[in-house]
């Protein structure tokens, strides 16, 4: 798991690997647990490894989580990107472990509020993740009604999505600005100096003090300088990075990398 | 603050009250929209409605529309908490008066962040 991911899950969290794979056991017909790790051992099983590691990340996300960090992308952070001496382009934007997509779609919301990303080119999103089956899922922009009753505001739903049967689907026009790859964190491809603001939320909690840094590096080396990282409220990028300077609106801490580095 | 709760289900109407008053609202209840509108008349104005749809007597949006009627409870804030799920529904509440709309089954966690969606409850 940590090799293919940097993920650590550490003894306390072995109830939920536990119950996960039992779920996955039962899912692929094995007997107990045991057995699914002998045949992932054996490597006799194509992609099971993968699956195993898929089933024990933790995908939970929803629309506008922590509702304040979108108002300083909007109210803060878009404002100063665009006002930015001899800026031209695309503002781009890249969500790092965008789990089933709820955190790309509410920031294109967001920018689709504020004018943008309502024709080709004027914003580039990336939306990255390990999971195979959240990336799908992500890229089909499909929802059930729990998802969209979480954190999405009715106006956005009525603007954004168009209900077939009982899923919500993301409606076209706000999905053709963002690209979609699977990739994951720890030795995906990096983007030198490519984007402009990083979502990497409650990520870099699962990882060691070694892979946060690491982390962190990768993420900051993706920056454009004076480029904008949004983290998780419990996560502190700036005391695993030399590169990333801590700054805050309101009560949304962000971090920048140095303009001109 | 207060809040008035209008569903003809008891069981419903405590969900939401329990919720209510761990957020630290005042609640009242209905259990139509009749009774909903007796309740705003005799009992004042609360800050925060939560609606069901289909009622006996008098429905939730007939209610709303005839609410949103009268300028002295144009300032309420209104969640329709409903089964209906289509996305007319959505957009006939909202066109109705609604400020947000919740479909059930619902947790106290989706009540909550609807409640801070209307700017109810700050950070």
């Amino acid at each position: 798991m940590a090799a293919a991911t940097g993920v650590e899950l550490g003894a306390e969290k072995s109830y939920v690997v536990q119950s996960r794979l039992s779920i996955l056991a039962r899912t692929l017909g094995f007997g107990h647990v045991r057995d699914l790790m002998s045949e992932v051992v054996t490597g006799k099983t194509p992609g099971l490894q993968e699956r195993v590691v898929d089933a024990l990340l933790n995908k939970e996300t929803f629309f506008f989580r922590h509702p304040e960090t979108f108002e300083a992308l909007r109210r803060h952070i878009l404002p100063q990107i665009q006002a930015s001496p001899g800026r031209s382009g695309p503002i781009r934007i890249w969500s790092a472990a965008c789990s089933t997509g709820q955190e790309v779609y509410s920031i294109a919301m967001m920018l689709a509020d504020a004018g943008l990303c309502q024709r080709d080119g004027d914003v580039e999103i990336m939306a990255t993740d390990y999971s195979l089956s959240a990336i799908e899922q992500a890229m089909q922009g499909s929802y059930s009604q729990l998802e969209v009753s979480r954190g999405l505001p009715a106006p956005c739903l009525l603007r954004f999505f168009r209900q077939e049967g009982h899923r919500w689907l993301v409606a076209p026009w706000l999905r053709r600005n963002i690209r979609f790859v699977r990739s994951d964190l720890f030795s995906g491809m990096v983007l030198p100096g490519f984007f402009d603001v990083v979502f990497c939320r409650n990520v870099a909690i699962y990882f060691s003090d070694a892979g946060k840094e690491r982390l962190y590096a990768r993420v900051a080396r993706s920056m454009t300088p004076g480029g904008y990282l949004l983290v998780g409220g419990t996560e502190c990028a700036s005391r695993h990075s030399s590169t990333l300077f801590q700054e805050q609106w309101k009560n949304v801490v962000y971090y920048r990398t140095k303009v001109g580095q | 603050m207060k809040a008035l709760t209008v569903d003809d289900s008891k069981l419903i109407r405590k969900l939401v009250a329990d919720c209510l008053v761990a957020l630290g609202f005042e609640v009242g209840e209905a259990s139509n929209g009749e009774e909903a509108l007796l309740y705003l008349l005799q009992q004042g104005t609360p800050d925060l409605i939560v609606l069901d749809w289909n009622m006996p007597h008098m429905g939730g949006l007939e209610f709303l529309t005839r609410m949103r009627k009268l300028d002295r409870f144009k300032g309420i804030k209104v969640i329709m908490l409903t089964a209906r799920n289509e996305m007319s529904a959505v957009q006939m509440a909202m066109n109705a008066g609604a400020d947000e709309y919740l479909m059930k089954p619902f947790s106290p966690e989706f009540l909550e962040s609807k409640i801070r969606m209307v700017g109810l409850l700050s950070e």
